[in-house]
Parts: structure tokens; sequence; C-alpha cells
């Protein structure tokens, strides 16, 4: 184990931040936190680095108890948001700030920060200064000099989130690659689901204080363990059902539709839950079909595929995604469409 | 905002300005003028043509030690203010103690004490207290009132500094301490040195704590024009003024130039 947290808890007075986190990654691993703001990612991350005091709980990197080492002794590699690149020195500086701290000295001390400068692409800057380099620059002089000190883990705290989308996804790609290649054990910390699933091995989705689940992008978008994660990741419909057999499987949504939920088990039976589908699991079937009627309400192009909004009988929205080749075969607004839910994609949740 | 210069309005701000410029510098022209003036008592235009009052105020051994001891007092005095104040700022920014919110506001409030009671004030503590005599009371006197400009001027910029600096030197492998001196002070370096060079010119202009305190035989300069001017207005005191106003002038030129060297 790289890095392991155990029971990790913060509380400011009565209020819980954090509670009883535990989360252990392996060498070369990458692990993304992600949650909506307030759900205590941040905090986390924080008291991995050594900035934010652990209430109760222990930290461990590579074995080590660390958690009441201070920062500078911890070996952390830090990303921030900002990049908090130091505003007086140069790049060369910046990035020699972390070396010049270990007692390295010229020409080891030259050598690794070319070598880092020409890793990062930052060849020939560096006598710039932060201020005169581009966000994306900034950047990724912020990584290099969190890599270049060879640390024990390195920590990324939103490190695309001030970069425009389309440098946001090669600058992903490309952390995610020298990542690999160090095989250096990473922490990230995102609001952004698309950015957790591209470059993260796993994500630790989290919400008021606690991992709702830990699993690949794979797991958290079609097995979620909670409704939260349902509506978090992804979008997902939710229809009222009612459980006809837990033995064999069996629910019944509203209009006599019986679906056999294979996936997982199911509470008792007559118990009211509500099932779970996400947009691209429900197809439009024929009308004799026995399906779940519903209106279309309106149909939004979105290129790869179109997007329908429909409202059943029960007064329910629905989204449903379809392919957006399939666009000028689809019924016109108003009429009855008949949605074909896909049962193995489809998760029950108690109300 | 741009104004046409022969518009009316732009022609009357013009002549306002060039009155209130008038009205602000004349006076410092009239006091370097002056003492070129050959009679023995001050003129304005000056009559004649002499250089002997300048001649007069450079040979006076009194003045230039006036002079010298200032010059040390204010750098002693803005060394003194400047660390303090920095430490005072950053105890006010960084932790919660009872009161910290009441000295902010203290700090930041104009100085409403006159300087002439806190000069009584001392004279009567340093007189029961038994301490040491020396020139050291005038410094400690003069840093009490120096010490609220660094916080003034340091106190704003400390509380906007990012914090995420500071971590990231931690997290680099600096000590507190160290990040401190690597990242906070040079950081917030231009604030500092303003709020020296504000102490340094209010010791170096301050006559009523130096005119309590200063120990018998050492005299600054302010005190020593205050002396001479009681005693007569003199051409060479005027003289002695008009070398500082040269001396300030090139001095604010040279810092010119200094700044833009070191800028980007």
């Amino acid at each position: 184990m790289e890095i392991e947290l155990k029971n990790l808890t913060k509380s400011y007075g009565a209020t819980k931040v954090v509670t009883g986190l535990d989360l252990s990654l392996d060498k070369g691993e990458m692990v993304a936190l992600l949650g909506p703001s307030g759900c205590g990612k941040t905090t986390t991350l924080r008291m991995v680095a050594g900035f934010v005091d652990v209430t109760a709980g222990e930290i461990r990197l590579k074995g080590r108890d660390v958690t009441h080492v201070p920062s500078y002794k911890r070996d952390c590699g830090l990303v921030f948001q900002n990049y908090a690149l130091f505003p007086h020195l140069s790049v060369f500086e910046n990035i020699a700030f972390g070396l010049r701290r270990r007692s390295v000295r010229p020409p080891e001390l030259t050598e690794r920060v070319t070598k880092v400068l020409s890793m990062m692409q930052l060849d020939g800057l560096a006598q710039r200064y932060p201020s005169q380099l581009s966000g994306g620059q900034q950047q990724r002089v912020a990584v290099a000099r969190a890599l270049v000190i060879n640390p024990a883990i390195l920590l990324l705290d939103e490190p695309f989130s001030n970069l425009d989308a389309k440098l946001r996804d090669s600058t992903g790609y490309e952390l995610r690659r020298i990542q690999r290649d160090l095989g250096l054990t990473s922490i990230f910390v995102t609001h952004d689901q698309s950015e957790a699933m591209g470059i993260a091995d796993r994500i630790a989705v989290m919400n008021k204080g606690v991992i709702e689940q830990l699993g690949s992008a794979d797991e958290i978008y079609n097995r979620p363990a909670t409704r939260f994660i349902a509506s978090f990741i992804g979008k997902a419909n939710f229809v009222p059902a009612t459980v006809i057999s837990n033995k064999e499987h069996i629910v019944e949504l509203g209009g006599g539709i019986r679906l056999q939920l294979t996936s997982q088990p199911l509470p008792a039976d007559g118990t009211a839950i509500d099932v779970m589908m996400r947009p691209e699991h429900l197809a439009i079937g024929n009308p004799e079909d026995a399906g779940l009627k519903a209106r279309l309400e309106d149909v939004t192009f979105q290129g790869s595929t179109a997007r329908i909004r429909a409202s059943t009988e029960t007064g329910g929205d629905l989204l449903i995604e379809v392919p957006g080749t399939s666009l000028p075969t689809l019924p016109s607004s108003g009429s009855t469409i008949n949605l074909l839910p896909d049962p193995n994609s489809t998760r029950a949740f108690t109300k | 905002m741009t104004f046409r210069l022969l518009s009316p309005l732009g022609l009357s701000l013009l002549i306002l300005a060039s009155l209130a410029m008038i009205y602000l510098l004349v006076p410092i022209a009239v006091v370097v003028v002056s003492p070129f003036g050959d009679t023995g008592f001050i003129a304005f235009p000056p009559q004649g043509l002499t250089l002997k009052w300048y001649a007069a105020a450079l040979n006076d051994g009194r003045y230039l030690t006036g002079f010298l001891l200032s010059l040390r007092l204010a750098s002693i005095v803005a060394l003194i203010s400047a660390s303090l104040g920095m430490c005072a700022a950053y105890a006010i920014t960084r932790y919660d103690f009872p009161g910290a919110k009441a000295l902010e506001a203290l700090f930041l409030s104009p100085l409403i004490l006159p300087t002439l009671v806190m000069a009584v004030a001392l004279t009567a503590y340093f007189t029961r207290s038994g301490l040491p005599t020396g020139t050291w009371r005038l410094v400690a006197a003069q840093s009490i009132i120096c010490i609220p400009y660094v916080i003034r001027i340091v106190l704003p910029l400390l509380q906007r500094f990012d914090r995420s600096l500071e971590e990231a030197a931690l997290s680099l492998g600096a000590t507190p301490i160290r990040s401190f001196f690597l990242v906070l002070v040079p950081v917030i370096r231009p604030a500092l040195i303003a709020g020296a060079a504000m102490a340094f010119i209010t010791s170096f202009d301050e006559v009523v704590l130096a005119l309590f305190l200063s120990v018998p035989g050492q005299t600054t300069l302010p005190v020593m024009i205050y002396s001479s001017v009681q005693l007569g207005f003199e051409p060479v005191v005027a003289a002695v003024a008009g070398l500082l106003v040269c001396l300030t002038g090139v001095v604010m030129v040279i810092m010119h130039f200094f700044g833009l060297r070191t800028r980007g």
C-alpha cells in the first residue's frame, strides 16, 4: 500500500467535514476524489498534504505513519488549483525551490530542473516569470515543480479547473501519461465527473464527508451503489415501481409492465421502490409492445445523440437518449411513444 | 476619460492643476533659491548672488553631525519599525487571539494621541524608570509612532496574500520559518519597503520627541534647524533646508531609475 487512509475524520466543533474515511492506493494508482462542493474532498486532500490537522484516524504514506508529521517532512508533491507559483521567482527557480530545500546543488540541480522542463515541454521558458506565462504554461510549471522532487505521492487539487475545455482534455491526458511513466501514486480532487472518469483508475465518489462508492468509472456509472451516485454521475431517470417477487427479481412499473432485474438483490415483495434507468438505456419500441407509455414533449439534437424529453401518464419526466442518426425516424412532438427499458442496465433503489 | 486640452473644461482643469502645483511647489523653490541672496536675512526674490550661505551650511560641522545623527537614527527606527510592524501585522492576520480585531482597528485608525503628550509621558516614564540614558530612548520613542505606519501599509497586503503560496513552499520541504522568509517576505517586499520609507521619513522629520528625549550634545538635524530658527532666521538655515531639498530630489531620481530597473 502506498497510501492508506484509515478512519480519517475531521470535525470543526460539532460539524463533521469528513467522517471515518478509509482509502488505500496501490503503487502507481491514480484515484479521483469526486463530489459536489462541500463534500469533504478538498479537506481530505489537505489532510493528506498536512495542511489540516486530523481529528481522528490515521494517514500512512509508504507504510510510514505521517498523521502528525508536518507537511514539509511528508514528501508530497502538490499541484494547487490556482497553481500557487511563486511570483517573485523565475520558472527555473520555482522548479528548483524544492531541490534547494533538499540541498541539491548544481550541476545536479540544473540537470534535474532542465530534465523536468523538457518533460513538461517548457524548454526556453526557464527565465520567464509566472506572470509572463499563459494559463496552460503556468499549470505545467506547477506540475513540474511538484514532480522534480520525486515525491512519494502526487496530490492534485482541481488542477484543470482554470483551463479552457480544449486544453483541459490534452493536459489531462498528458498528466496521466507522465504519472503512469513515473509510476507515481496520485490522488486528485475534482468536481468534474468527466475529468475523473477520463483520468483516474478508480473514483471515490464523496458526499457529506463519506465515500459513497469507490470503483472504476464503469462501476460507478453502470452500477451506482446509492441514489445520490446514480443522480450525481451522468443522468438518471427514476421510475416508481413495486417489487413483485424478490426471489425471481421481478418488479412492476406503473401500467403493468414487468421487468426482471437480475443484477441486484431486491427488498421484500410488495415494497415500493424506484427503478433507475440511464437515458441511453431506454429504447423506443413499437406501439403494440408492452412498454412505458409516454408523451413525447420535445427533441434536442446533440450531434452524436438526440435527447428526447417525454412525460409519463403518472406525470413523471423521462429523459431518453437515442443515436443521432435515428433523428429522421423519431415520432413528432405530442405523439405517444412506447419506451422499453433495458433490464440489465436498470437499478432499483428503495424509496 | 480623456479631455481635449483646448476644450473649456480641459482648459479650466489645466489652469486649476497648474495653480495647485504652484501653490505646493513655490515654498520649496523659495527655500532653495533664497540662500543665493547676498543679504543677511531671508529675502525673496534674492538680491545679489552669493554661494557663501550654502558654503557656510556645508562647513558648519554642527549641521553635518546633526544630519548624520538623524540619518543613523532614521535608519535604525525604520529597521525596527519595519520588523516589529511586520510581525504585528502577521500576528493580526494569522492568529485568532482575543483583541485581534481591536488591535487592528487601533493600528488602522489615525493616530489620535498628540506626539507632545507622548513626549511628556515618555520623558516622565524614562526619568522615573531609571533606565540607562542614551539615544536608544529616542529610537524607542520614535519607533512607537512609526510602527503603525508600517502596519497600515503591510496589513492589507498580508490580508490579500495567497496562503497557498506558503503551503506550496511547505509541501516542497521548506520549514515554516523558511517559507516566511523565502516566499512571504519577498512577495510583500514592496509594502515593507514603503512602510520602512514612511518610518524613515517620519523619524528624520520628527522634532517633538527629539526635543524632549535627545541626549545633550546629540542633537538631530530637525532640532538643530528648529533651534536656529528660534534664534534668528539666518540664510544658513535656509541653505541647510535647500540642501535637504536637493538631496531628496537626488534620492527620488535614483529611486525612480532603480524602480524601473527592478520591475519585470
